[in-house]
């Protein structure tokens, strides 16, 4: 009678709830989801965490000091450094994620026809990949930012970035899912799956993608730090998202004259800090999350 | 007109590999009907399984199907497009595997998996298809399977999995059932148990089994008609009884005596001397020559075809048939 109840009460776990009891025991990985879930919702609810519109302008309170009512100060046109840094938040993360979607999404379905098909379809997407891989990565986005984004009005530059961005990442993910699908479409259970008569496409993206998805998670995570960085970079170039569009890239932008580095830095120290804070922490979780999809790594 | 379920006609399944071709199946014939289980011997290597295989057209580079026939229920499968064929995997003709262990996809539930098929072959909504792989799960006699199902394949056992892998196999109601091996990788307990579902769910829902095994105990156990094979051909045929009590060719006389025996004692078992020749590289003549006492000249130089020695009886040797008398005794 003890026995059958000590058997109703242990649940079934799923493979991914034993991923996250792994990651919990981790405390690096736990710290990054905080603060990465600490940014994420401030620049969700921005709007209602400061007073000030992103496009107010002030010309009374240029230039200011960080004070009681701008607690980062004002920027030369007057707006709220806080508010633009909170906005700048959303963009420079929505870029972040939709670019690594863009990479995900590639990445999966070259990565997995390349390693399901083999042979000449396998070698042709992989020079593909080989090809896209060796181009330097700034100069070729620089190029293709200028070129395709010139006279285009700033809003759409944040999604030219995003696919810019995208477009040039999932080389890596490619080649792992490769890889993985290349040892698992030996696997019994797919012959098993043949002679239940499922269909290629199905067998790819039903069967052997899931089968790698700790690994594509892994990427993901470290893949959107990365993005971020890149669009950073872009965004600073003056390449990526323009202004009066904010983002963590371009605020950092300011820095670049001299009298500002020396002394106002209340104008780029906090955006630099946020980029800093983004980074490291999507890169701790993406630590915690290969230690934990990984049963080979604990100890 | 074809009045078999499954009928296997000059089956040819031959491999390109560098170092020659290997005519892993070379003109087999067997059939199958319904509710009967038609068993398929042999050792290692002498292409059962590859038979098995190319009836559910699962062969691989570089393998092909050089030709034949695949009747099933009249239609030749192998003339079939793929669509065609994928509606026939899994629904009416569907495989259990050697590998419990391996078989099933390692991030899906049980249920799931046996689920899939369902919605895909049926066409059934996702709560009449849970329904009905509990039902499963229950006639292949898997306990608590409300909880079963929703079960990842690494919580359950190497005898469940099988089990598991009946469920699925079976999910659809297919017509015939081809087991390559099933009981292979477990235990004798567990076996005789897989053994014992087969049957009885041949009974219930009259399904035809086609069963790939080396292990004569099975054999006796479950089939109704055997076809011994060695190196890519049909040996020798004939109802389970006939061929257990009155064995014709040497190869399945080796074959029989090398089990163990309970009447008899004895320190060792009898092998039957010699490998299975290489596939590239086969002798000429009849392919077993080298390894039989009874080889005669006419072994050596020509390949002896099947001849009935009974009304149902076939066998595929010269002296077996009477057509020269063997110096050996």
């Amino acid at each position: 009678m003890q026995e059958e109840q000590n058997i109703n009460k242990t649940k079934v776990m799923s493979p991914w709830m034993m991923v996250w009891s792994r990651f919990k025991k981790k405390k690096t990985a736990v710290a990054g989801l905080i603060i990465f879930i600490l940014l994420v919702l401030s620049a969700i609810f921005a709007p209602f965490l400061t007073p000030y519109q992103l496009e107010t302008i002030d010309k009374a309170a240029r230039n200011q000091a960080p004070s009681a009512a701008h607690w980062l100060g004002t920027d030369n046109l007057g707006r709220d450094y806080l508010t633009r840094i909170l906005y700048g938040g959303r963009v420079s993360l929505k870029v972040g994620l939709f670019a690594v979607i863009i990479s995900i999404v590639l990445g999966i379905i070259i990565g997995g026809i390349a390693g399901y098909y083999g042979g000449w379809i396998d070698n042709l997407l992989m020079r593909i990949t080989e090809i896209v891989m060796s181009f330097p990565f700034l100069p070729l986005a620089i190029t293709i930012s200028a070129v395709v984004g010139e006279g285009l009005p700033g809003e759409y530059k944040m999604y030219i970035t995003m696919f810019i961005i995208g477009l040039l990442s999932w080389p890596g993910l490619a080649r792992i899912i490769r890889g993985q699908i290349l040892s698992l479409r030996e696997q019994e259970f797919m012959l098993a799956a043949t002679a239940l008569g499922l269909s290629d496409r199905r067998k790819i993206f039903k069967h052997l993608i899931p089968n790698t998805l700790g690994y594509v998670i892994v990427y993901a995570t470290l893949g959107m730090a990365s993005a971020i960085l890149s669009e950073s970079s872009l965004s600073f170039l003056g390449l990526g998202v323009v202004p009066p569009t904010p983002t963590w890239g371009n605020l950092v932008l300011s820095a670049r004259d001299a009298h500002i580095l020396t002394t106002r830095p209340w104008l780029w120290i906090p955006p630099g800090l946020c980029i800093f804070l983004a980074v490291i922490s999507i890169n701790l979780i993406g630590d915690g999350l290969r230690d934990a999809v990984d049963p080979k790594s604990h100890r | 007109m074809s009045k078999h379920l499954l009928e296997v006609k000059d089956l040819r399944t031959y491999f390109y590999t560098d170092k020659g071709v290997v005519k892993a199946v070379d003109g087999v014939n067997f059939h199958v009907d319904e509710g009967k289980t038609l068993c398929i011997v042999g050792e290692s290597g002498c292409g059962k399984s590859i038979t098995s295989m190319s009836v559910m057209r699962l062969i691989q580079e570089p393998g092909k199907i050089e030709s034949g026939q695949i009747l099933y229920q009249g239609n030749d499968l192998l003339d079939l497009s793929d669509e065609e064929m994928r509606n026939i995997r899994g629904n009416e003709i569907s495989m259990i595997f050697q590998e419990p262990m391996t078989s099933l996809n390692p991030v899906f539930t049980i249920g799931y998996q046996i689920m899939e098929t369902l919605m895909l072959h049926q066409k059934l909504s996702k709560k009449d298809a849970k329904k009905k792989a509990i039902e499963m799960l229950q006639l292949v006699q898997i306990p608590r399977a409300e909880k079963i199902v929703d079960e990842y394949p690494h919580q359950l056992s190497g005898g469940m999995r099988q089990r598991v892998m009946i469920a699925m196999a079976l999910a659809c109601m297919p017509k015939v059932l081809i087991a390559d091996e099933p009981t292979t990788a477990l235990d004798v307990t567990i076996q005789a148990q897989i053994l014992n579902l087969m049957n009885d769910l041949k009974q219930r829902l009259n399904t035809a089994i086609m069963l790939i095994t080396h292990d004569l105990g099975v054999v006796a156990e479950m089939a109704d008609y055997v076809v011994v094979m060695y190196a890519g051909k049909v040996v020798e045929e004939g109802p389970v009884k006939e061929l257990f009590a009155n064995p014709k060719h040497p190869y399945t006389i080796g074959l029989l005596n090398s089990k163990p025996n309970l009447k008899e004692d004895k320190d060792r078992l009898d092998s039957i001397p010699g490998m299975v020749p290489n596939p590239t590289d086969l002798p000429k003549g009849c392919y077993f020559w080298p390894r039989c006492k009874y080889a005669t000249d006419l072994c050596k130089q020509r390949q002896p075809e099947l001849k009935k020695v009974d009304s149902n009886h076939q066998v595929s040797c010269f002296v077996a048939s009477g057509e020269v008398e063997s110096s050996a005794k």
